[in-house]
């Protein structure tokens, strides 16, 4: 059983430091698109990246 | 019923862009994305071509099809429509678009694209008609008004036109009989198997 | 060698009853998915209507036919405006184009029935001869564009269409089939031969099989093949198994999924590489195997003599190499598909994205069985993974070559400390 425990705490703790690694913060935005109010600059990359 | 289309006339389009810049301007499409933009064939040699793309709203349209949570849909007039507010940014359309219409406005951290953004034959989206809503999220709704789409009613040769099907179609082939050739139209049908019946 | 056979297979009665109710489920499932094959509504279809609000100052509803007729008549009458002058206007004697309608007079959407949609789609579909001379014939059309930005200068690509029958018929139905149709196989089994059992009984001694750290890996590995599995099939058939439970349903769970499908992401590519250090030497073929393979592992018989096998069986073996070339593959497919134009164009993103789904269908059809064999379809093969020791009659009846080397070399070590 604790096999199994440590299995699962293992991909949990590696499932939050994916959250925080990847733009998790965003996931906290609605991702409503206002056309007005976002910024690209030439390149296409969004002002935030 | 009839629908509408686009067709774009190659033999008179002067790559002048007032297509893709008043649409831009109408919608206040951000920077690094157009809806509509112009395609120069065989530049500089003989038989060059330019052509106007943006959506085709095919019928039987692809994308519609390959996307998983019903963004896209379809409106009896022919005319593909989106709801941004359930897009997954997962770019299915995009894979699926024969002519590369749906465009996503962030290029960010491990593929993340934000939501999708195309051309909707100046007809809004599913908020209420002519609301601030749907101007914010999806442009101008001309067709609401009973206009058509601006980049057509703009084109500075009318190589680009838009409206109701049958009536394009006549004025292509009167213009064809006029001027003595030109065939081959850059418009709807392009997208399908022309040989199968349909 | 022939033993008395204590246990035996259809003994285990509760459990064929769950696999009968199951194949009977899954049954309908399968049939429900082929009629869907077949019924021909892969059409994309109109689903809302225009329709005028006002006309000649009275209100017209949405859902009156005339109201739409009203729509087209009035864009129709604007694209004539389009045509050459001479034939249109203005000039004092044609009539003169209306203007814009006021904001009270907008044209207004209402939802529209399917079987009006379908028969719409299809008329369009229809077009005269003269329309068609018009034609061009489709093909990869590139050119220049002065936009900069990425294949903007395409402008047309075949492809695309094959991409959608990849993806929206194929990926999709085969994924569906295989993975009812082998659920269906498996429950059908579990019905009718019932479990495989240990012939000679638990004998109550056990052997250790796993230690802390192969099963600790497993488990890992296993619980992220789920949440990428649960998320992926979301994806993929949530508007088909979700949408009856409302579109904000389908919202939110669509949402999570397409964010917690990459996080899983991490935790199976480590458990994959972990697993491919401990186990590639003893997964590695053997002649045994073809034997084993041969004699069906001895499956649908209740007796122990059962072809032999070193620690993994040609079975182990072949879901071994599974996750190593099917998961390695996916997440190929899936980490090139999180940086998208990195290292492929549009052709190469394109066919990822196909390899991901269809491999990734074929994957959980191939864990299902997995899953079943070391749950409910073997007695004692569970026990291995999860407490790591296994009774030593199972391992006798199963893993023979294993279990005599595994206790020749405990027994030398008693000698040696001994001598």
């Amino acid at each position: 059983m604790y096999a199994f425990l440590s299995g699962i705490t293992a991909t949990a703790a590696l499932l939050i430091l994916t959250y925080f690694g990847l733009e998790g913060f965003t996931l906290q935005q609605t991702e409503r698109y206002d056309l007005p109010s976002i910024i690209l600059d030439q390149n296409g990359e969004g002002a935030g990246s | 019923m009839t629908r509408l289309n686009f067709l774009c006339d190659t033999d008179r389009c002067i790559e002048c862009n007032a297509c893709a810049t008043s649409c831009k301007n109408e919608h206040e499409v951000p920077w690094g994305m157009v809806r509509r933009r112009v395609v120069t064939i065989n530049d500089g040699e003989p038989g060059e071509r330019s052509v106007a793309i943006s959506c085709m709203h095919c019928t039987d349209a692809p994308c519609v099809a390959v996307c998983p949570v019903s963004t896209l849909y379809q409106t009896d007039l022919g005319i593909v429509l989106h709801d941004k507010d359930t897009c997954i940014g997962c770019g299915y359309c995009f894979y699926a678009c024969p002519f590369g219409a749906p465009q996503f406005p962030r290029s960010t951290l491990f593929g993340t694209r934000g939501t999708m953004d195309k051309c909707t034959y100046c007809a809004g989206g599913p908020e209420e008609n002519g609301s601030e809503e749907e101007f914010q999220k999806y442009g101008r709704n001309r067709i609401a008004e009973g206009k058509l789409p601006i980049c057509a009613e703009v084109c500075s040769t009318r190589a680009l036109l838009a409206g109701e099907a049958d009536t394009i179609s006549d004025i292509y082939r009167e213009r064809v009989i006029a001027r003595g050739f030109g065939s081959g139209a850059w418009g709807w049908k392009t997208a399908y198997y022309p040989d199968q019946d349909t | 060698m022939s033993e008395s056979v204590e246990v035996r297979g259809r003994d285990f009665i509760k459990y064929r009853i769950a696999g009968a109710i199951a194949s009977f489920l899954l049954l309908i499932a399968l049939a429900w998915q082929v009629f869907e094959l077949f019924d021909g509504d892969a059409r994309t279809i109109p689903e809302v209507r225009w329709g005028v609000a006002v006309s000649d100052g009275e209100r017209a509803g949405p859902a009156d036919e005339g109201s739409s007729i009203l729509a087209v008549e009035r864009l129709t009458a604007r694209t004539k405006l389009q045509d050459e002058r001479y034939r249109t206007g203005p000039a004092p004697d044609q009539p003169a184009p209306g203007g814009a309608l006021s904001r009270d007079d907008f044209m207004i959407n209402t939802p529209m029935g399917e079987d009006e949609g379908r028969s719409l789609s299809e008329s369009w579909g229809q077009y005269s001869s003269q329309t068609g001379a018009l034609i061009r014939r489709s093909e990869r059309v590139s050119g220049i564009s002065s936009l900069p930005y990425a294949n903007a200068e395409l402008f047309e690509r075949p492809f695309a269409r094959d991409w959608r029958l990849g993806i929206a018929d194929i990926a999709t139905h085969l994924g569906a089939l295989s993975i009812i149709g082998f659920s269906l196989l498996l429950a059908l089994i579990l019905a009718i031969r019932g479990r495989v059992p240990i012939a000679k009984g638990r004998s109550g001694h056990t052997v250790k099989r796993f230690n802390f750290f192969e099963r600790a890996t497993h488990w890992m590995t296993a619980t992220s093949f789920l949440g990428l599995a649960v998320t992926g099939l979301v994806i993929a058939f949530g508007d088909t198994l979700i949408r009856p439970f409302g579109e904000n349903v389908l919202g939110a769970a669509g949402w999570i999924s397409t964010w917690g499908h990459a996080m899983f992401f991490p935790s199976f590519a480590l458990g994959v590489v972990l697993m491919a250090l401990m186990w590639t030497w003893r997964n590695l073929p053997s002649r045994l195997d073809i034997n084993w393979l041969v004699k069906g592992g001895g499956f649908f018989s209740d007796g122990g003599d059962n072809p032999p096998a070193r620690k993994f069986n040609a079975g182990q073996k072949l879901i071994f190499w599974s996750v190593m070339l099917g998961g390695g593959l996916m997440v190929l497919t899936g980490v090139t598909l999180m940086f998208p134009f990195y290292w492929l164009d549009l052709q190469g993103m394109s066919w990822a994205m196909l390899i991901h789904a269809i491999v990734g269908a074929l994957l959980i059809t191939i864990f299902i069985g997995h899953i079943y064999i070391g749950t409910v379809g073997m007695e004692g093969a569970f026990w291995a993974m999860w407490g790591g020791d296994v009774d030593r009659n199972w391992a006798e009846e199963h893993h023979e070559l294993w279990l005599t080397e595994l206790e020749a070399s405990s027994a030398s070590h008693k000698a040696d400390r001994r001598a």
